[in-house]
C-alpha cells in the first residue's frame, strides 16, 4: 500500500480492495446499477462533473435559508433512492433544521445500519460558504451515482447526513439585515450584551443608506492612520515619526440608546462554537460561552441527532477562513487523550486534505489556531469517539496564489491584497468608496469599506473550485469510515461431540470502528459478533493478534483468547482495528455444515455473511 | 435454601426493617403534600413552584418565602438567599433540614428576627433536586442511590441497567455480603466486631473477607451491582470539575432535565445573593484557605482571595450559631456547590446539615481506623456506584456508639445466606443499614433545624445593602451643579463574589440619574453599572455636573444588594 504512505487518494488501493472482497468468502451482493456513461447533450462532459444534472444550481452564489431548503429539496425530489431530507428540530426562532441524507436507500440496510459521515455548516452565520459546500458534496453524490462505480460503492457502504446550516436564523440575519463580514457570527437568542436590562437595543445602523455597514474614519490631525498610496482606498498606520491623517471611529453605527457606547447590544452575541459538551467552560474562561452545555436550541438539535445516530463515525464541520483542516483538541491539556493510534489516522487523513486542497493546513485546534474550549470538534471527536475535522474554508492564498500571504491581515483589511484582488479582478464590486457624512455623535466624518459578503465569504467564481475539493476531502473521509468484512470461518474438530468455529473480521479501511481513546473509556458500546443458529457452548474473543505481541524471550506469541461468560454466541469486540482484523472463536456443540455471522457495529455498520464449512 | 433462611430470620429482619421504615422521611409525595400545606396555611408568605419533571416523574420544587403584605417590594425584588437540598438524593437529611426551616420560618414569623428577614430578603428553598434518588430511601426496596430515574450504562459494557442490587435476604434494604476467603482484602475491625476494615499487609494483617454490596453479578463481569437501575447522579453531572465517562456522571455535563431547570431558574433569579447547599460537602466549618496559584491559571480551582475572607466571615457566622464540629467534607467533581461559585459566580456555602455528634474519647482503635481512611463522613458504599468500598470509612464506629444510644437502626447483623456467585464459600449479609450514616431519623433533626435557621438569620443580616449616604451639590458656575454621592454597602458582607466581577451574565449595580425638562448632564453617564464589588461598608464616589435646576433623582439598584434613591435638589 505504497499510495497510502505517499498519502495519495490511492486508486490502486480501490482495485486491491475490490479484489478482496472478490475472493472474501461471502458478502451479501445486492444488485446494483452499471454505471452508464454521462453525456453531455451540448458538447463533451468536463471531467469530474455531471454534464446534465437533474438538479440545476448555479454554484456561484450564497443562498438563504428558503434558498438552501428549496436546493434540499430538490434533490430529494430528483433522487427519491438516494436522498431524504428530516428535521432535527427548530432553531431559536423557530426554523426546522434540515438534515439531508445521502445514502443509497435500496441497499437493503438502513442508513442507521451504514457508517455514516456527519457535514455541517455554517455553525458562524456569517461564514455563508459552508452551507453551499455541503450542498455541493450532496449534489455531487447524487448526481454522480447512475456514471460512477465509486459513488455507487461508497452510497451502498456509508450514509451521509448533511446539515447545511447549523444556525439558519443568524444566516438569514447576515444575509437579510445589516451586518459586517464578522457579524453576527452568534445566533440570535437575544441577550443583554451590555448588562443595562435591554436586549440588542444598540446594532449597526446604515448611516448612509446604500444597504452595507462599512466602517467610519473622520479626518483628522491627530489621527495615526494615512492613506495608502498605491491603492487610496486603504489605510495604513502612519510611521512612527510621521503625522496622519485619518482616526478609525469603528462600524457603521450609532448610539441608539443614549449609553455613550456606539453598537454595543447587538442581535445575539455569542459563540455556538463555545457550547458543546467536552471541556466546557463558562464565558469569563471561554467567551461566548452560555449557561451550560448546549444551552443554545441549535446546537441541542445537532447533540440530540448525534446521540441518535451513534453510527456517525466520520465528521467534518465547515467554517471560515484559514485554509485549514483543524482536528482536535481545542485545548492543550486535551492533547493526552489524542492516543498515538489516533493521530495516526488524522495524520493519514489530515495530511490527504493537503493535497486535495492546496495551500490547506492540517494541525490541531489549539496548535495552529487557538485555543478554544467547548468546542463542538471536541465533543464530536472525545465526548462521542468521531473521527472529526473542522474545515477553515477559504484562505488568503487564493487571491494570488501567494505561500506567505497573511491570511489574518487579509481578513481584517490591512493586508493590501483584498484590495488588490478587488480592483484587478472583481473591479471594485466589494468595496464601498468612501463618502463623506455628517454622524449626529461623531460630526463629519467618512464612510466606506468593504462589503459583508467579502474577506471570509469566497467570491463567487471561486467557489464551486473550492467547493469541489473540499468535497473530495469528505468524502475521502467518509471513504476511510470502516468497512467490516467476515472472512476466513474455518472449523475445527474439538472431540467430545464439539466443534470450534474461528472467524476473522477485518476492517478494509483507516478509520477503527473504536478510536484508542474510546476504547480506553468505553465511549461506545463493543462491536458484537453473533454466530448465528448454532448451539453455542463458549465463545471466545482473541486478546492480541497473531504476531502483534511478543511472548517470552521475545518470541513472537500466538494470537491468545479470553472467554466471554455471558451470551457466548454473541461476541463483545472492543475494536476492529483500522486496516485490521480481530477474531473470534466460538466452541459450539455437534459438527454444523454451514455457518451464519453478523456484525453489529455502531460505527462499521451491520454486516452478514454465511457460508459452508 | 433461601426461603428456609428467609423463614428463619423473617422476625428480627421484620423488626428492624420496621425500624428503618420509622425514620420519618416522607415519600416525594407527602413531601409535595408538606409544601402546599405550607402554601395553603401561609398564602401571603410562602408560594410553590415547580421547575421541572424528573425522568422518575416526580417534581422538582421551589419554595419561595417572603412577606410582601406589608411592604411594596414582591418577592421578585428582594436580595434573596438560596437553599438548596438533595441534589445528592440519598442525603434525605437535607431535604428534611430544608422542610424544618421553611416550616419554622413560616410558623415563627412573630419572632422579630425572622418576620424582619421576610421582610427585607426572601428565602428560596429547593429541597429536593434528585427525587428520584430520594424515592430509593421511601420504596419497598431501600438502598443508597444517587441516579435519577434515565436509565444509563453505568459500566459502560452497551448493556443498560443489567445489573441492579438484589435483596438476598429478603429484608428490604440493600446491604452488604461478606464473603470469607483467604484473597479477600477486608477483616473484623478490633474496634467494632461487627464492622470490616481493609487489612494493612505492613501490619502484619491478613484479609479474610471479600465484601461486596448486596447482589448477584448479573452480567458475568467479576463485578457486583455496577449497573443498577437509573441514573444520573445530579452531583457529579454539573459542568465544573466535570469527570466524564464516570459511572452515573453522566454523557457531558450538565445533561439532566434536573440540572438545567435549577441552573435556569437561578439565571432567571437575579436576586439570589448567595446559595447555602445541604449536602456531602462542607466549606463552614472549616473555610477554604487562599491559594494563589489555584487562582491565576485562565481556568481557575481556587476560591478568588477576598472570596476567602468573605467566606472565613461567614464561617464565623456559621460556628456562633451553634453548629460545631462538623466532618471536613471534601467537594467532589461536578458538584452543585461548586458550580454556584466557579461556573456562576455567586459566593456558595455548604454543610452537610447535620452529623454524628463528637464524642471526645481517648485514642481508641476506632480512632485509627478513621485515620486510616482520612475521609470521616464520607457516605459509604452506594449500590450501583461501582467503585465505592463499603465498609472503608471508619468512622463507622463512632457512629454506631452514637446509633446504640439514640435507638436508631444502623447495623443488620451477618446472617448467613447462599449466594449464588460464591456457592462453595461461606457468605454473609449484614453491614450498615442504608441511608443512616448521613441521615439520622428525622425527628433527631429538630435541632440542628434550630441552628441552621440562626444561621441564616446571621447571613441574611449579614448581607450587603447598597445606600446613597453624603449626597453633596456644589455650584460649579452659575446654573451649572456638581453632584457627588457616596454610594456605600452598609451590610457585612461585599455586594457580589469577586469572581462575579468576570461573569457576564450576572447583574451589575445601576446607577441612574434622571433629570428632567431643562436640566442636561454634562459630564458624567445617565447610566453606567458598575462591575466592581463594593466590600462590607465599603464606598464607591459618583459624582456629575448637571445643568439646570430643579430636582433630579440618583438611583443605585442591585437586585442582590438592594436598592438606594434620593431626591437632589439642583
Amino acid at each position: 500500500m505504497n499510495s497510502m504512505k505517499n498519502n495519495q487518494y490511492p486508486f490502486a488501493f480501490f482495485l486491491s480492495l475490490v479484489a478482496v472482497s472478490i475472493l472474501a468468502v461471502a458478502t451479501r451482493a445486492f444488485a446494483q446499477q452499471k454505471p452508464t456513461t454521462p453525456k453531455d447533450p451540448i458538447g463533451i462532459r468536463a471531467m469530474g462533473t455531471p454534464p446534465n444534472p437533474k438538479v440545476q444550481i448555479s454554484w456561484n452564489r450564497y443562498s438563504d435559508y428558503k434558498g438552501l431548503t428549496d436546493i434540499m429539496q430538490r434533490i430529494v425530489k430528483a433522487y427519491p433512492d438516494l436522498a431524504r431530507i428530516e428535521s432535527m428540530g427548530k432553531s431559536t426562532q423557530g426554523r426546522e433544521m434540515y438534515v439531508l441524507t445521502v445514502t443509497d436507500l435500496k441497499s437493503g440496510k438502513t442508513d442507521k445500519q451504514k457508517p455514516a459521515f456527519w457535514t455541517d455548516g455554517n455553525i458562524h452565520s456569517n461564514e455563508l460558504q459552508g452551507a453551499e459546500m455541503a450542498l455541493y458534496a450532496a449534489w455531487y453524490l447524487t448526481e454522480n451515482h447512475a456514471t460512477s462505480k465509486f459513488v455507487q460503492d461508497i452510497l451502498r457502504d456509508k450514509a451521509f447526513y448533511f446539515a447545511p446550516t447549523i444556525n439558519p436564523d443568524a444566516r438569514d440575519d447576515f444575509i437579510h439585515n445589516l451586518n459586517t463580514a464578522n457579524s453576527p457570527r452568534s445566533g440570535l437568542l437575544p441577550l443583554d450584551d451590555d448588562g443595562d436590562g435591554k436586549t440588542d437595543e444598540d446594532g449597526f445602523d446604515d448611516i448612509d443608506g446604500d444597504g452595507e455597514v462599512t466602517m467610519m474614519r473622520r479626518k483628522s490631525a491627530n489621527g495615526r492612520m494615512k492613506v495608502n498610496p498605491d491603492d487610496p482606498r486603504m489605510l495604513l498606520p502612519a510611521r512612527p515619526d510621521e503625522p496622519g491623517e485619518y482616526e478609525m471611529l469603528g462600524l457603521e453605527g450609532l448610539d441608539n440608546d443614549g449609553d455613550g457606547l456606539v453598537n454595543e447590544d447587538r442581535p445575539g452575541v455569542y459563540d455556538p462554537n463555545r457550547d458543546w459538551g467536552w471541556g466546557w467552560q463558562p464565558d469569563y474562561i471561554q467567551g461566548g460561552a452560555y449557561k451550560y452545555p448546549f444551552s443554545f436550541a441549535e446546537n441541542r438539535n445537532v447533540m440530540q441527532f448525534v446521540m441518535s445516530h451513534p453510527n456517525i463515525a466520520g465528521a467534518q464541520s465547515y467554517h471560515n477562513t484559514a485554509g485549514m483542516f483543524l482536528r482536535g483538541p481545542g485545548a492543550a491539556e486535551d492533547d493526552q487523550y489524542y492516543e498515538p493510534a489516533d493521530v495516526r489516522v488524522y495524520d493519514f487523513i489530515g495530511q490527504t486534505g493537503e493535497k486535495i486542497v492546496p495551500s490547506y493546513q492540517y494541525g490541531a485546534i489549539h496548535k495552529i489556531l487557538y485555543t478554544v474550549y467547548g468546542g463542538e470538534i471536541d465533543w464530536f471527536a472525545l465526548s462521542r469517539g468521531i473521527f472529526t475535522f473542522s474545515n477553515e474554508l477559504w484562505n488568503s492564498y487564493q487571491y494570488f496564489n501567494k505561500k506567505d500571504s497573511d491570511n489574518t491581515a487579509a481578513r481584517s483589511g490591512t493586508n493590501p491584497e483584498p484590495y488588490d484582488f478587488d480592483r484587478l479582478l472583481l473591479h471594485g464590486d466589494a468595496f464601498v468608496d468612501w463618502k463623506p457624512f455628517k454622524h449626529p455623535q461623531y460630526g463629519d466624518i467618512e464612510v466606506g469599506g468593504f462589503k459583508k459578503n467579502y474577506l471570509r465569504n469566497n467570491p463567487g467564481f471561486m467557489l464551486e473550485t473550492d467547493g469541489h475539493r473540499n468535497a473530495s476531502f469528505t468524502i475521502f473521509h467518509a471513504y476511510h469510515t470502516p468497512k467490516i468484512e467476515v472472512h476466513d470461518v474455518v472449523k475445527r474438530d474439538m472431540g467430545g461431540g464439539f466443534s470450534e468455529v474461528t472467524a476473522t473480521v477485518s476492517n478494509a479501511r483507516v478509520i477503527p470502528t473504536h478510536s484508542a481513546f474510546d476504547v480506553k473509556n468505553k465511549v461506545n458500546a463493543p462491536d458484537y459478533v453473533t454466530l448465528k443458529d448454532a448451539n453455542v457452548a463458549a465463545g471466545l474473543v482473541m486478546t492480541n493478534p497473531d504476531g502483534a505481541g511478543f511472548g517470552f524471550g521475545g518470541q513472537p506469541a500466538f494470537e491468545s483468547y479470553r472467554e466471554q461468560k455471558l451470551t457466548p454466541q454473541s461476541i463483545e469486540v472492543a475494536n476492529i482495528p483500522g486496516m485490521g482484523y480481530v477474531k473470534v472463536r466460538w466452541l459450539v456443540k455437534g459438527n454444523p455444515s454451514t455457518w451464519n455471522i453478523e456484525v453489529n457495529s455502531q460505527k462499521g455498520g451491520l454486516t452478514t455473511a454465511s457460508g459452508k464449512f | 435454601m433461601r426461603k428456609l433462611l428467609l423463614a428463619a430470620t423473617v422476625l428480627t429482619l421484620s423488626f428492624a426493617a420496621k425500624r428503618v421504615q420509622g425514620q420519618g422521611y416522607p415519600p416525594p409525595g407527602r413531601l409535595a403534600e408538606r409544601l402546599r400545606t405550607l402554601t395553603t396555611q401561609f398564602k401571603s408568605t410562602a408560594t410553590l413552584q415547580s421547575l421541572a419533571k424528573s425522568p422518575g416523574g416526580h417534581d422538582v420544587w421551589v419554595l419561595t418565602l417572603s412577606r410582601t403584605q406589608s411592604g411594596s417590594a414582591n418577592s421578585a425584588s428582594k436580595p434573596a438567599l438560596a437553599i438548596v437540598a438533595g441534589v445528592e438524593g440519598s442525603h434525605l437529611a437535607g431535604t428534611e433540614l430544608a422542610l424544618q426551616l421553611a416550616e419554622k420560618l413560616l410558623t415563627g414569623q412573630s419572632r422579630d428576627s425572622l418576620a424582619r428577614m421576610l421582610d427585607a430578603h426572601t428565602i428560596y428553598i429547593l429541597p429536593l433536586i434528585n427525587p428520584d434518588a430520594y424515592a430509593q430511601a421511601t420504596g419497598t426496596l431501600k438502598y443508597e442511590r444517587s441516579g435519577n430515574g434515565r436509565p444509563t450504562d453505568d459500566d459502560r459494557d452497551g448493556r443498560v441497567d443489567e445489573d441492579g442490587p438484589e435483596d438476598l435476604n429478603g429484608d428490604g434494604l440493600i446491604t452488604t455480603v461478606r464473603i470469607e476467603d483467604p484473597t479477600g482484602q477486608y477483616m473484623v475491625s478490633k474496634a467494632d466486631a461487627r464492622l470490616l476494615v481493609k487489612a494493612d499487609p505492613t501490619k502484619g494483617e491478613q484479609g479474610r473477607y471479600r465484601l461486596i454490596t448486596e447482589g448477584v453479578d448479573n452480567d458475568k463481569d467479576g463485578q457486583h451491582n455496577e449497573d443498577g437501575p437509573g441514573g444520573i447522579n445530579l452531583n457529579k453531572n454539573f459542568s465544573y470539575d466535570y469527570d466524564p465517562f464516570k459511572p452515573g456522571t453522566g454523557e457531558f455535563p450538565v445533561s439532566e432535565t434536573e440540572n438545567r431547570a435549577l441552573i435556569d431558574w437561578f439565571y432567571a433569579t437575579p436576586s439570589v445573593y448567595a446559595i447555602l447547599t445541604f449536602g456531602p460537602s462542607n466549606n463552614l466549618t472549616e473555610p477554604f484557605k487562599f491559594d494563589k496559584s489555584k487562582t491565576t491559571p485562565r481556568i481557575i480551582k481556587g476560591w478568588l482571595e477576598k472570596d476567602v475572607a468573605v467566606n472565613d466571615q461567614v464561617s464565623k457566622l456559621y460556628l456562633a450559631a451553634g453548629l460545631k464540629d462538623a466532618p471536613t467534607l471534601p467537594a467532589q467533581r461536578g458538584d452543585f456547590p461548586q458550580w454556584a461559585y466557579f461556573h456562576f459566580g455567586k459566593l456558595s456555602f455548604s454543610t452537610p446539615g447535620w452529623w454524628v455528634p463528637r464524642v471526645d474519647a481517648p485514642k481508641t482503635e476506632a480512632a485509627k481506623d478513621t485515620a486510616k481512611t482520612g475521609k470521616p463522613g464520607v457516605p459509604p458504599a452506594l449500590p450501583g456506584g461501582g467503585d465505592t468500598k463499603p465498609g472503608e470509612g471508619s468512622d463507622d464506629v463512632t457512629f454506631l456508639k452514637w446509633a446504640s444510644t439514640n435507638n436508631t437502626a444502623a447495623f443488620m447483623d451477618w446472617k448467613p445466606i447462599t449466594h449464588p456467585d460464591f456457592p462453595a464459600q461461606k457468605a454473609e449479609v449484614g453491614g450498615l443499614v442504608p441511608f443512616a450514616r448521613l441521615n439520622p431519623p428525622a425527628n433527631l433533626l429538630a435541632e440542628a433545624a434550630d441552628k441552621q435557621l440562626n444561621f441564616i438569620v446571621n447571613l441574611t443580616n449579614a448581607m450587603p445593602q447598597l445606600e446613597l449616604v453624603n449626597v453633596k451639590t456644589e455650584v460649579a458656575s452659575a446654573g451649572l451643579t456638581r453632584i457627588t454621592a457616596d454610594l456605600h454597602n452598609r451590610g457585612l458582607l461585599p455586594t457580589q463574589a469577586e469572581l462575579a466581577e468576570r461573569v457576564r451574565y450576572l447583574p451589575k449595580i445601576k446607577v441612574s440619574l434622571t433629570v428632567g425638562n431643562g436640566q442636561k448632564i454634562i459630564t458624567g453617564r445617565p447610566v453606567q453599572l458598575l462591575r466592581e464589588t463594593i466590600p462590607g461598608n465599603g464606598v464607591v464616589q459618583l459624582t456629575w455636573l448637571v445643568s439646570g435646576t430643579g430636582n433630579v433623582t440618583l438611583e443605585a439598584a442591585s437586585p442582590s444588594a438592594g436598592t438606594a434613591r434620593t431626591t437632589i435638589k439642583l
